[in-house]
């Protein structure tokens, strides 16, 4: 199955070119251009990564990080930064994001961080499975448990 | 995997079934009320009296006189409603109902002591014991997946797929734990799912086909349901039914069980596949190749089979060959204790890893029934309701042969789907065996017996009817929305009628066909009757 990414940033050209990059490499990509439409794309589409610009108008990027996090806590977050926004990112990964990247970034590079987190998110995911059906196999009925 | 859950959900945690204590205490009264409150019915008490049970009893220094002899049996019925209200509300573990019925043993002093802990220790618990061990290093070593990729990999377009895992679902669920399968199964079913609706859709949007998800879900889960039929390693409920065949001196063995039952799961996979084909014929996706390159992943990044795969692989063909060849002597458990043994010798398994992954609450039930039918059978209880409901089949034309399996198995398929398969075995086979050994007719009490365990695989239309539905339910979510690909009452919608075709299937192929054609040992109907009446003299 595809990785399904999420790619934001203010930078449109920026994004577009990115996400033609990526979808040649098999990534189903999506785009939003501030935190707010990506918290509204998160609310109807799951995705596996996210990738997210830390320097962006309007909601900022750890502000975005957290309601994502708070939306969809299992979706892996790359940040996305410049020299000056590193100790940004480096909070953003204190508050749950997975790692972050330099701009320009080099695509060999961003392809091994972003399989690193779909792998993250995979085991994640595996692990609550597991369990679920750990619980499933011996009451049925525990489905209908939130 | 992050859910949407849908108000339906909500409002099924709030209602009554999910109010545990509740049921608890409902259980525990109908228990005080039939067994301390009702008068114990004359007939009953008549019963024990002249199959001189009372006379065994007050010998065994469980009872005083008939009278409390006849109580004695009174309590063992009041056990029944109790467990059926505790495992359809699941108010305690089945593991634990299991626990109760020893419990209730020793307490009110049933059955002489040295006789409680028996069931606990016989054949069927070894036999069950190794059948669960088999699963877990089976599953750890993911050689249900090797085999499900081998199955399914090679499959192109939409019918032939479809139809090929429906089959071999079907027969797999036969030997390997369909709950485990279903669980590894449901995320494969939901990429094939993605992949074939994604070669259809325009770039970044996908175009969902909801009657796909569920033609590949309900598939799945129905097939492996089915498979339950086809051996005595399918499932617990199974190895309940051949303790109580034992129980009166007419064992079944492991080959024999697969002659009744193996034919008729490629069978019942066809009908699963095609009522399913049938029913979503209007799915707008058909052809599920670009799906199916999700297996072929899979395939590739398992690699080469390793060496625990291989080891569990020839485990399992050793075992199977000894069920089927390895007779009465080993029995089922000596061949099943093997599943414990080499694992750990041939470092595929650690130890504790088997012992940490053995399912203790479905083996504790399992012995717990046996103790339930041991109760029925040596307090006259189980001759009381078999009388009751022979009388009552009687009226109505269905009181022996083909009548009573259809009958039989008819309940029995009804209550699974509100209970755990298990549970409905341990419940109905201490009735059905004495029911078919008093009807007389040649093959009892192995054809009632049959038809009681073949139905409670036909748990389709409630989705709380077996772990396969709820774990095919919990795991098919759409990978991109989260939301859920079936709804609950989507089971009732396509799997009531599945369940009436596979019911028609036994009684035609099975009950007319196969029980004719395999044939039953002669004598088995007098030992086992020889049994009963020596039981109550």
């Amino acid at each position: 199955m595809k990785i399904r990414i999420l790619l934001v940033d203010d930078e449109k050209e920026f994004v577009e070119t990115l996400a033609e990059r990526l979808r040649t490499r098999g990534f189903h990509v999506t785009e939003a251009y501030s935190g707010d439409e990506a918290l509204e794309t998160l609310k109807e589409y799951n995705f596996d990564v996210t990738i997210l610009d830390v320097q962006m108008p309007g909601m900022d990027g750890i502000e975005a990080l957290r309601a994502i996090k708070k939306l969809k806590p299992l979706t892996e977050v790359l940040m996305l930064t410049g020299h000056g926004t590193i100790e940004t990112a480096i909070e953003g990964m204190k508050i749950g994001a997975f790692d972050f990247l330099l701009k320009p970034c080099k695509m060999d590079l961003l392809l091994e961080k972003i399989n690193g987190a779909y792998e993250r998110k995979s085991d994640h995911e595996e692990r609550i499975r597991k369990a679920m059906v750990d619980k499933l196999s011996t009451s049925p009925m525990s489905v209908f448990e939130k | 995997m992050e859910h949407h859950h849908t108000e339906a959900d909500k409002s099924k945690k709030s209602g009554l079934l999910s109010n545990k204590m509740l049921w608890l205490i409902v259980g525990a009264a109908c228990f005080v009320i039939i067994g301390f409150i009702i008068p114990t019915p004359q007939s009953l008490i008549e019963l024990v009296e002249k199959q001189k049970i009372a006379e065994k009893l007050i010998e065994w220094h469980v009872a005083h006189d008939v009278a409390h002899a006849a109580w004695k049996a009174k309590l063992v019925l009041a056990m029944i409603p109790m467990a059926v209200i505790y495992f359809a509300t699941e108010a305690l573990p089945i593991g634990l109902v299991g626990i109760l019925m020893p419990m209730f043993a020793y307490f009110f002093k049933l059955l002489p002591m040295k006789m409680i802990g028996q069931t606990f220790a016989g054949d069927a618990p070894l036999f069950l014991l190794g059948v669960l061990a088999m699963g877990v290093t089976v599953i750890g070593v993911g050689l249900h997946k090797r085999l499900a990729t081998w199955i399914l990999g090679w499959t192109k377009g939409f019918v032939v797929p479809i139809v090929v895992l429906c089959v071999s679902m079907s027969v797999l669920g036969s030997f390997i734990s369909a709950h485990a399968m279903a669980a590894f199964m449901a995320p494969v079913m939901a990429a094939v799912y993605m992949g074939a609706v994604s070669a259809n859709s325009n770039q970044g949007v996908i175009e969902h086909d909801p009657q796909l998800a569920k033609l590949l879900l309900f598939a799945l889960c129905f097939a492996l349901n089915v498979g339950g039929v086809g051996s005595p390693a399918a499932g617990g409920r199974n190895v309940i039914m051949m303790g109580f065949w034992s129980d009166y001196n007419v064992p079944m063995s492991f080959g024999r069980w697969m002659m009744y039952g193996l034919p008729l799961t490629p069978v019942l996979g066809l009908a699963v596949a095609g009522y399913m084909l049938f029913v979503f014929r209007k799915v707008k996706t058909k052809d599920l190749t670009p799906g199916l390159l999700a297996i072929k992943e899979e395939t590739k990044k398992m690699g080469p089979m390793s060496y625990a795969e291989k080891v569990a692989f020839g485990m399992m063909l050793l075992i199977l060959f000894l069920w089927i060849v390895g007779g009465h002597d080993l029995g089922l458990g000596g061949p099943a204790l093997l599943a414990l043994v080499i694992p750990v010798v041939f470092k595929i398994a650690d130890w504790r890893k088997i012992l940490g992954g053995i399912s203790w609450d479905a083996w504790f039930m399992y012995c717990g029934a046996l103790t339930l039918g041991a109760l029925l059978k040596e307090t006259g209880a189980a001759l009381w309701l078999a009388q009751l409901f022979l009388n009552g089949l009687n009226a109505i034309g269905c009181g022996k042969g083909l009548g009573l399996w259809i009958g039989m198995s008819s309940f029995s398929g009804l209550m699974t789907n509100f209970m755990s398969d298990a549970g409905t075995t341990a419940l109905l086979g201490p009735i059905a065996v004495p029911m078919g050994i008093m009807s007389g007719v040649q093959g009892e009490p192995w054809a009632i017996g049959l038809a009681t365990a073949f139905a409670t695989s036909f748990a389709h239309f409630l989705i709380v009817g077996t772990p396969n539905n709820a774990i095919v339910y919990g795991l098919g979510v759409y990978p991109d929305t989260g939301q859920r690909m079936i709804s609950p009452i989507d089971f009732v919608k396509y799997g009531f009628i599945l369940w009436v075709i596979c019911l028609v299937i036994i009684w035609v192929l099975g009950f007319m066909v196969l029980y004719n054609v395999v044939g039953f040992p002669e004598g088995i109907t007098e030992t086992a009757k020889a049994v009963l009446m020596t039981n109550a003299h």
